[in-house]
């Protein structure tokens, strides 16, 4: 029975000490930081704390020095090996269909992992909070939050007397996949001025008739492949064949680089500014 | 004057012709957007607007085309499969011509990439190149110039699972976004119709139509491999080369439907076995029968598809796996009641 | 008189095990001969070499004076219909089907029968009294109609030779007396050659003219029942001490098995 007591005793023990938190101001700021996902690579950039990044996922590709860190995989499949031996004192993650064996994976290794999610445009402004008081940096962080909010709501500002285009931002074409209700993109779509066509929630492989239904004023199309410079071309000859979509009659089909509406970080601002061009050229100046 | 069976027979392709009918009239009225059978004159004059026109036309007609053309192929390949194989489980992928098909449609996409969504021949036509190549590879079973349908079987079981080795390690190890549209192909859909010119729509129904007129003038050889390909061969049944053409002729009709439409299941399996019930064991009636049969269910199928999750749009595969499985399951334990 | 099945110097194997080696055999026109032999003698062997199932790795079979590897299958189908010892039907096929398949090697492309067919398909379901199960399906029935279907089916073919691997091996007692009659009456009025492998010694001597008796592969004897069915003979061949007699009522030589030969009496 006192066995029992204190092998019980010696796991909670074992446990609690696992899973512990270690105060960053009892050991100071994370100098080797490992970041799990592109728009929180792009954050610790933009809080000024790139130096101190050792490592990044295969899709960070902004800033240009992110692009030049130790890769540690993708997005969805990354390596713990890979993470556990650049020896990070902090590991930031952002919940994603795929990436949980490795993070927990990670953490059971002892390392020490924050998960900082990073999907919506709320999340956006907490994860620049979050990450930069888990670098040491709040201040930082308060002042970059407080930049994109105010840029935008210039930007809405801006469109508001204007009535709300009908668009639809769409993510790739085979098979047609748009983003809908609760995304990212369509949350900045609609600070920008416009109605999302797609109701649906999340993203929706759509058909095409329900597009050519409810007739889009803007086709807000998301650069599928940024290496490949026929992309744009494949995805404007494929929109051409509808012609009876609005868009595509008024020659208002946009091909750009999506990773700026795709990403809850720093850029979204720059995303804003960028729909609000397209969908109310009269109203940028 | 002719006999009672083939009076049958007529009666039987009438009413399966008239339910195919009864489908694609539906199919052509339903969808996610209000467009129906009320436009449709107004498409004939000129009327209609610009997108009801589009929707009417360029959507639901092609799809609606390449679904009955998909269905007849993989129902008609299904008789063939089962009658060579003389296993009623057998599916016209149990081979691994589809595996084939499939295994080029998604090395096409690794190696294009985004240029691989431009060209609207490019996929189907290496998905024709891989289901061809694979029946090459299954003249392997030709054993001292007998081909015995359990080695067929074997070879086609380890092809298939060897193909999805392939198909699995490109999906896992590449880009994921990429492959999404892989994902569809897999499961098997008819979007892809949409995007195709009626030139190409019409070559594919005509080289379907013709391997099933074809494969109609083996039926009644057919018939006679159900006992087994000795009392085939006492009948006067040259059966090396029945098999080999019928084999080869299903395979051709099935990779020329699964290039477009990916490897939409359960049709080739469970439409034969429906229509058996209903028009006999003789092949003769069975091939064109299944056919109609499979055109039916799959525009059917087709419309469920691109209706019931609007505006978001499922691969017809997985309605008809939906439907297939327990339909089949309910169809075999009858069966085994029965005796 | 000429001969419509000849073995000439055949020599068959399966894989390793060897069948036949410079095997001969005549079978005449209008003869109606049994082959007899135990287990692993070649009986079987010998219908599929005929049929042309099976092709000899040396020698030749000829059918009608044509070496058979030379007749196309339609053509060997039109002279020749098998009865093999069981039957497999994959799909549910009626009687009626079954015994039509036979006239297969008669019709067009698409297989499709006419009038004249049908009434044949009648007339030999008729003769092996499986007219009344004609709608009825084929994998319903019992070994022994099985059989009779297939009699019929090989009768529809209108053969010249008949070729039956132990027709009677499911029959009750009434239907192989009745085959056998059925077979004799056709090698008879329609002058079909019949070759018939059996188990069945005595039926097969009393209804036919010749005896073949093969045991490993070679023709231990060759003649009328009579001459062929002698005591020492079933001894050599079958291993069994037997009492040949005379049938009384057909004049038919009747083998009485005893005992197996080596094994000491009772």
């Amino acid at each position: 029975m006192r066995g029992i007591v204190l092998a019980a005793a010696a796991v909670t023990l074992a446990v609690a000490c696992g899973t512990a938190r270690v105060d960053p101001e009892v050991t100071g700021d994370p100098q080797r930081i490992v970041s799990m996902a592109p728009s929180l690579t792009e954050i610790l950039f933009a809080l000024g704390v790139g130096d101190r990044v050792v490592g990044v996922t295969t899709y960070c590709n902004y800033p240009p020095e992110a692009r030049g860190r130790a890769k540690i995989g993708g997005f969805v499949n990354p390596s713990v090996e890979a993470i556990v031996a650049l020896e990070p004192d902090l590991v930031l993650v952002s919940p994603a269909a795929g990436n949980r064996d490795s993070a927990l994976a990670a953490r059971a290794a002892g390392v020490r992992l924050e998960i900082v999610p990073a999907e919506t445009l709320a999340d956006t402004y907490d994860a620049i909070r979050s990450v930069a008081k888990l670098c040491g940096v709040p201040a930082r962080g308060e002042v970059l939050a407080g930049a994109i909010r105010e840029r935008i709501a210039r930007v809405s500002a801006r469109v508001a007397g204007a009535p709300r285009v009908s668009a639809l931002f769409c993510l790739q074409i085979d098979p047609l996949i748009a983003a809908g209700r609760g995304t990212l993109p369509a949350e900045l779509m609609e600070l920008a001025g416009a109605i999302n066509v797609v109701e649906a929630e999340r993203y929706p492989v759509v058909g095409i008739e329900s597009i050519l239904a409810r007739a889009p004023e803007v086709i807000l199309q998301s650069r599928m492949d940024t290496t490949d410079p026929d992309a744009d071309a494949v995805a404007v000859e494929y929109w051409n064949r509808w012609t009876s979509i609005p868009a595509v009659r008024d020659g208002r089909v946009f091909v750009f680089d999506g990773t700026t509406s795709l990403r809850a970080g720093p850029r979204v601002a720059d995303a804003v500014e960028l729909l609000a061009r397209s969908l109310h050229p009269e109203s940028s100046t | 004057m002719p006999s009672p069976s083939v009076k049958r027979g007529v009666t039987v392709l009438a009413a399966l012709t008239a339910l195919l009918i009864a489908c694609a009239w539906l199919s052509l009225g339903v969808g996610p957007s209000p467009a129906s059978w009320s436009d449709v004159p107004g498409l004939l004059t000129g009327d209609a607007d610009p997108v009801t026109r589009d929707i009417l036309a360029r959507v639901r007609m092609p799809r609606l085309v390449l679904a009955a053309v998909v269905g007849a192929a993989l129902s008609g390949a299904g008789v063939v499969f089962q009658a060579v194989l003389r296993n009623p489980l057998a599916d016209p992928y149990i081979l691994g011509v589809s595996g084939g098909a499939a295994l080029g449609a998604v090395l096409f996409t690794a190696a294009l990439g985004t240029a691989a969504m431009g060209s609207v021949l490019g996929r189907p036509g290496a998905a024709f190149a891989g289901a061809v190549g694979t029946l090459a590879l299954l003249s392997l079973a030709r054993v001292r110039g007998r081909t015995e349908p359990t080695v067929l079987l074997l070879v086609g079981v380890v092809l298939n699972a060897f193909y999805s080795a392939v198909i699995l390690f490109l999906l896992t190890a590449g880009d994921t976004s990429r492959f999404r549209g892989a994902l569809f192909y897999l499961v098997g859909s008819v979007s892809a119709a949409a995007s195709l010119s009626w030139t190409v729509l019409a070559s594919v129904t005509a080289l379907v139509a013709a391997g099933l007129a074809v494969l109609l003038l083996f039926s009644h050889r057919l018939n006679l491999l159900a006992f087994g390909e000795e009392v085939a061969g006492h009948l006067g049944v040259d059966v090396e080369r029945t098999v080999w053409l019928a084999v080869g002729g299903a395979s051709l009709i099935t990779a020329a439907a699964v290039a477009f439409t990916g490897l939409v299941g359960f049709v080739g399996l469970i439409v034969p076995h429906l229509v058996r019930t209903l028009a006999g064991p003789d092949h003769r009636l069975l091939l064109p029968a299944s056919a109609l049969g499979g055109a039916a269910f799959v525009v059917l199928a087709d419309t469920a598809a691109r209706t019931v999750v609007a505006p978001g749009e499922m691969p017809v595969g997985v309605i008809t796996a939906l439907i297939g499985g327990p339909f089949f399951l309910g169809l075999f334990l009858r069966r085994l009641r029965e005796r | 008189m000429s001969e419509i099945l000849r073995f000439d110097r055949v020599s068959f194997s399966y894989r390793a095990a060897p069948v036949f080696e410079d095997f001969s055999l005549g079978i005449e026109q209008g003869e109606m001969t049994a082959v007899l032999g135990p287990n692993g003698s070649g009986k079987t062997t010998l219908v599929r070499l005929a049929a042309g199932f099976l092709r000899p790795s040396s020698g030749a079979v000829s059918l009608a004076g044509r070496r058979l590897a030379e007749i196309p299958a339609r053509g060997r189908a039109r002279i020749v219909s098998v009865v093999p010892q069981e039957s497999h039907l994959a799909f549910d096929f009626t009687v009626r089907e079954v015994v039509l398949m036979g006239r297969a090697p008669h019709l067009g492309l698409l297989g499709i029968d006419g009038e004249d067919d049908r009434k044949i398909a009648l007339g030999a379901m008729e003769q092996a009294d499986v007219a009344r199960l004609a709608d009825r399906r084929f994998t319903a029935l019992s070994g022994g109609e099985r059989q009779r279907v297939v009699v019929a089916r090989a009768l529809a073919q209108r053969p010249r030779l008949m070729l039956l691997d132990e027709p009677t091996a499911f029959l009750d007692l009434k239907h192989r007396l009745s085959v056998y009659s059925l077979l004799t009456e056709l090698n008879r009025e329609a002058r079909i050659t019949v070759v018939a492998v059996s188990h069945d010694i005595n039926l097969a001597a009393r209804h036919c003219r010749r005896v073949v008796l093969l045991v490993g592969g070679k023709v231990a004897a060759d003649g009328p029942p009579d001459d062929v069915l002698t005591a020492a003979n079933l001894r050599r061949v079958y291993e069994v001490e037997a009492d040949v007699r005379r049938d009384p009522s057909t004049g038919r030589t009747y083998v009485f098995p005893i005992r197996p030969a080596g094994d000491t009496p009772p």
